[in-house]
């Protein structure tokens, strides 16, 4: 029987249940319901388009958070709210002396309240989930739910809550009042992630020699769901243009479950020990207060000194007296104010004054050891002699989302060392011009080290005694001899013939250089990858030097995607020429031929009576493969139907030939009834010699730039 | 039964209970009076474990209170700032309550509703204090108790109310043994119904004693002598209150009315009258015995 009351009690929960129902209730009409609006809002719009002959492909894909948006909400709102009601009999003395009078033990009504809360929102994110799914298979014709990604957010919203829900927990059990609640609250969950990044990423990512790699997964701020999400839609911390909820990983989502477990214990430590007299006070006791106090103040002052102490160092920008003097006498009236605010006593107010004195001593602290830090770092410049090794981590300077060639993704990904001694002078000898030169001044640095003239490299420098990473600035000579040195070391290793592995071809782009685009399916994609990944190896190295790293050719497509090397985020974009991989090539072209057969076929019919057409805009191109240049050469002519029609005339039934002459157009026609164009592009093989033939005697043909494939 | 042992309450700087060391029998209707801020409502705190004592020792049946639920679901404590949820009615109020307290019983509880006459399904922010109390009484009577804790709960009633409270705790203690303390800055309200008084007075029990002993052990007497005298002649009496005007006497007296009555007719007296004293009486002439001196209502 003790042991029973003793963890759960099965009444407490049902009564917990019981008070959040509004809640809950809300909650999940709420959110399924915005899921229901906007799902079946796109399906109605899509019937009434198919209904009135618009024929195009009417599937909408949803990621999990485009299909179910409100879910951000289950930790944003309703997992405060819901914890904030539940546990607010703490707040007030005639509550709490119940709550502490009735026959459970403490932790007993601690564990069963917070279960209530988490079944409401487990409820509501599931109800929200199984509507999506629902929708999905009752409208898959038009709604197209990556349901892997859905259950992922899900389960990472779930997460955040525990995360805010075990957090309140801790703040009530050692606060007294709503305001009090809701201060620690916000202290527990934000100030530890915002010192991390006013005292580490901050002064790190100011300094233009350094760089933010291979951050401790615990420092990373990504792994925190909460703060993650919010610190993200502020632009705190993020590199990074997609949005955190876009590429959520597992790992967050563990987190998220530990801390709240850890943020759950520590808080029935607390509620346990909880007296009831606490009710009504901002904190139990005065000590605690002071805590609450200086926390406060403290993370005002790091938001302060970090940026002032950089400027004073870094940019040479020397803050005046009066410029201190005013940022701390903000933090002395944050520190009062806090206490007149929660005690509603200016006797307390004055009372707290002493405690400015701990305040003085750790922004001391605070300055020295951001000094220091920043200081240590301007000062390593390792010599040539010291350096055993190096490689270069990312080619750009600490931006994600970057554009990255075959060749560098190759070069990067492989960790490829450099021990030329001619490289690692260069290298050394960089490092040491951007420490000298931001030592004057950022000014200095960005006028003297950068610029058309020189090439920011990631590298990691390997010497005796550890590695680091520093973003640096070559001039053309010293990155001639790094990259030199790189190609050397590359083409030994014999990696080059080689593209990487992928996890899902749903995650791959496919861009067609000259042809009318069509639309692949993914094992489409696959089959296409495939068979580059095998046509490349029996590609030689100067073939291969000719196309990735000398870009002689045009590419026919490119294959892209996004791809993460060492912690950073990149577009790796592979083009397929068929100079190089015929096979692949040709493969694409039936493809192509496959998927667009309907599409000319509508075309031809619709236009095949040209009286009716009033309103219209067509463009034909008209692709011919020059031998000499080994490339296309391509003419346009704009808004002649005469042209269209001659070049469906000119059309065979056979997929385009590797380099073999084509024709891609475009037909719309103005449809009053919507408002808008309707009609279709395709691209098509073509008789050589009747092709050639218009295009000797039509001279009022535009030509085109088929330099497709840039640099 | 309940014990305390040199129990001790400290706010901060502030002594709400100091050294308090009392039992109370089983069965029995434990009054505790007091002035405000004594520390009545800690006393009751205490006792039903809302606070952990600072230093010495609260048990009941010989287990400690604080953090023990297989006490506290036998005890039903009725505070003086009571505690609804928002926009609750009674119903609401015995759902809630019935899945706290195991031992809740509904049926009891309709009873109780119709007996005092109160709509259940109205919500309590409507009652007035004197309902709310009723309330708050009936839910906690609907627990059946072995402990009933009040806290000046007879202050908000009408004297109909009251005497109803007052019954239904009488047949508890009764029919089921139960023990109930009940506290009040107004003795009157405890006199004809508590077994046992006790006194608080600045965080400390300065008098604990059985009532009927309080109220026989001490009376009044008037008399007078055809002679002169003065209080000397009375130096075999334990007389804890002695005024003289003119030739009349008014003494309280402690000890065996029949003994001392006896005596002082062998005096021959010309006036002797025996008077009972009220409980406050009692109370303020044993006060003054002890050297405090305050006017309890």
């Amino acid at each position: 029987m003790k042991l029973k009351n003793s963890f759960f009690s099965r009444g407490l929960y049902l009564e917990g249940l019981k008070q959040l129902r509004l809640f809950g209730i809300l909650g999940c009409i709420l959110s399924s319901g915005l899921s229901i609006l906007m799902l079946l809002g796109h399906v109605f719009s899509a019937k009434s388009a198919e209904a009135s002959g618009l024929n195009y492909s009417h599937l909408s894909s949803y990621s999990g958070i485009d299909a179910a948006p409100a879910l951000l909400a289950t930790f944003m709102l309703l997992a405060p709210l819901m914890t904030l009601w539940l546990f607010h009999f703490l707040n007030k003395r005639n509550s709490s002396d119940f709550f502490h009078a009735i026959p459970h033990t403490r932790l007993c009504l601690f564990i069963s309240f917070f279960t209530a809360i988490i079944s409401w929102i487990a409820v509501t994110i599931l109800m929200n989930g199984m509507v999506c799914v629902l929708i999905n298979l009752l409208f898959s014709k038009y709604i197209d739910i990556a349901i892997s990604s859905l259950i992922l957010t899900m389960l990472y919203c779930f997460s955040a809550s525990m995360i805010v829900s075990s957090a309140i927990l801790i703040a009530v059990s050692i606060t007294g009042t709503v305001l009090s609640n809701i201060l620690l609250t916000g202290m527990i969950l934000f100030i530890p992630r915002l010192l991390i990044y006013l005292l580490y990423y901050t002064p790190l990512e100011s300094i233009p020699i350094m760089y933010i790699k291979d951050v401790p997964l615990l420092l990373d701020n990504n792994i925190n769901p909460v703060t993650g999400i919010v610190f993200d839609a502020f632009g705190i911390y993020t590199n990074n243009y997609t949005p955190l909820i876009d590429r959520i990983d597992i790992s967050s989502i563990i987190y998220g479950i530990v801390l709240s477990i850890i943020y759950l214990c520590i808080g029935a430590f607390l509620f346990i020990r909880r007296k009831s007299e606490t009710a009504g006070k901002s904190a139990p006791n005065r000590k605690l207060q002071a805590v609450y106090r200086i926390i406060i103040t403290m993370t005002y002052c790091c938001c302060i000194i970090t940026p002032l102490m950089i400027d004073n160092k870094i940019n040479s920008i020397n803050s005046s007296y009066f410029e201190w003097f005013v940022l701390y006498l903000v933090a002395i009236l944050i520190y009062l104010m806090y206490e007149l605010i929660t005690t509603k006593k200016i006797k307390s107010m004055v009372h707290s004054i002493p405690g400015l004195g701990i305040v003085a001593v750790l922004n001391i602290v605070l300055i020295f050891s951001t000094g220091s830090l920043i200081q240590k770092t301007l000062d390593y410049a390792p010599s040539a002699e010291e350096i055993n090794s190096f490689s270069i981590d990312s080619i750009s300077n600490r931006y994600s989302g970057n554009d990255i060639s075959l060749s560098d993704y190759l070069i990067i990904s492989n960790n490829i060392e450099i021990k030329d001694s001619e490289a690692i002078q260069a290298v050394s000898k960089g490092l040491y011009d951007c420490t000298n030169k931001l030592k004057e001044g950022t000014n200095e640095y960005y006028n003297a080290i950068t610029g058309p003239n020189y090439r920011p490299y990631n590298v990691k420098i390997n010497t005796n005694d550890n590695s680091k990473y520093r973003s640096i600035q070559l001039n053309t000579e010293q990155a001639n001899k790094v990259n030199q040195a790189l190609q050397e070391e590359f083409f030994k290793t014999g990696l080059w013939n080689q593209i990487p592995d992928i996890n899902s071809t749903s995650d791959l782009y496919v861009y067609a250089s000259y042809l009318e685009m069509p639309v692949l399916t993914d094992g489409q994609k696959a089959s296409l990858y495939e068979s580059l990944k095998k046509e490349i190896k029996k590609v030689s190295i100067e073939e291969w030097r000719k196309c990735y790293m000398d870009y002689e050719y045009n590419a026919v497509f490119s294959i892209e995607y996004y791809t993460k090397i060492n912690g950073v985020s990149y577009f790796l974009t592979i083009p397929v020429y068929d100079e190089l991989t015929p096979e692949t090539v040709q493969m694409f072209y039936d493809m192509a031929y496959v998927n667009q057969k309907d599409q000319i076929k509508e075309l031809k019919a619709f236009i095949s009576n040209k009286k009716d057409i009033e309103n219209y805009s067509c463009t034909v191109e008209y692709y011919t493969y020059n031998e000499k240049e080994k490339s296309y050469d391509a003419k346009t002519s704009n808004d002649n139907i005469d042209n269209l029609i001659d070049a469906l005339d000119c059309m065979i039934d056979q997929p385009i030939k590797n380099k073999d002459d084509f024709v891609s157009l475009s037909f719309y026609s103005y449809e009053e009834e919507f408002g808008e164009y309707s009609g279709d592009t395709v691209s098509f093989a073509v008789d050589k010699e009747k092709i050639r033939k218009i295009l000797e005697n039509d001279k009022e043909l535009d030509d085109i730039d088929t330099e497709f494939y840039p640099e | 039964m309940i014990k305390t042992t040199h129990l001790k309450k400290q706010f901060e700087s502030f002594t709400a209970l100091r050294d308090v060391s009392c039992n109370i029998a089983e069965g029995c209707i434990y009054g505790m009076v007091g002035s405000n801020g004594a520390g009545k409502s800690t006393f009751l705190r205490l006792l039903t474990g809302v606070y952990q004592p600072d230093a010495g020792s609260i048990t009941i049946d010989g287990q400690p209170v604080w953090d023990n639920p297989d006490i506290k679901k036998r005890i039903a404590y009725v505070p003086d700032e009571l505690y609804f949820l928002g926009g609750a009615t009674m119903n609401r109020m015995e759902q809630m309550y019935a899945s706290i307290y195991p031992s809740f019983q509904k049926e009891y509880f309709r009873k109780l509703t119709k007996r005092f006459e109160l709509n259940p399904k109205k919500a309590l922010n409507t009652f007035s204090k004197g309902m709310c109390r009723q309330a708050a009484t009936i839910l906690a009577l609907s627990i059946r108790p072995d402990y009933i804790f009040f806290d000046e709960t007879f202050d908000g009633l009408d004297p109909v109310m009251r005497n109803l409270v007052k019954n239904l705790i009488c047949e508890d203690v009764l029919e089921r043994n139960a023990t109930a303390v009940i506290t009040s800055h107004s003795l009157r309200e405890l006199e004809d119904i508590c077994d046992q008084l006790a006194l608080l007075h600045k965080g400390g029990l300065v008098l604990e004693s059985d009532v009927q002993n309080l109220k026989t052990e001490q009376f009044k007497i008037q008399i007078a002598f055809p002679y002169p005298y003065d209080k000397e002649l009375f130096k075999d009496i334990d007389i804890r209150h002695f005024s003289k005007q003119g030739v009349v006497s008014n003494m309280i007296v402690h000890g065996d009315r029949e003994s001392i009555v006896s005596k002082l007719q062998l005096m021959n007296p010309t006036i002797l009258d025996v008077l009972p004293l009220s409980l406050e009486e009692v109370f303020t002439y044993e006060m003054e015995t002890l050297g405090y001196s305050f006017a309890i209502e």
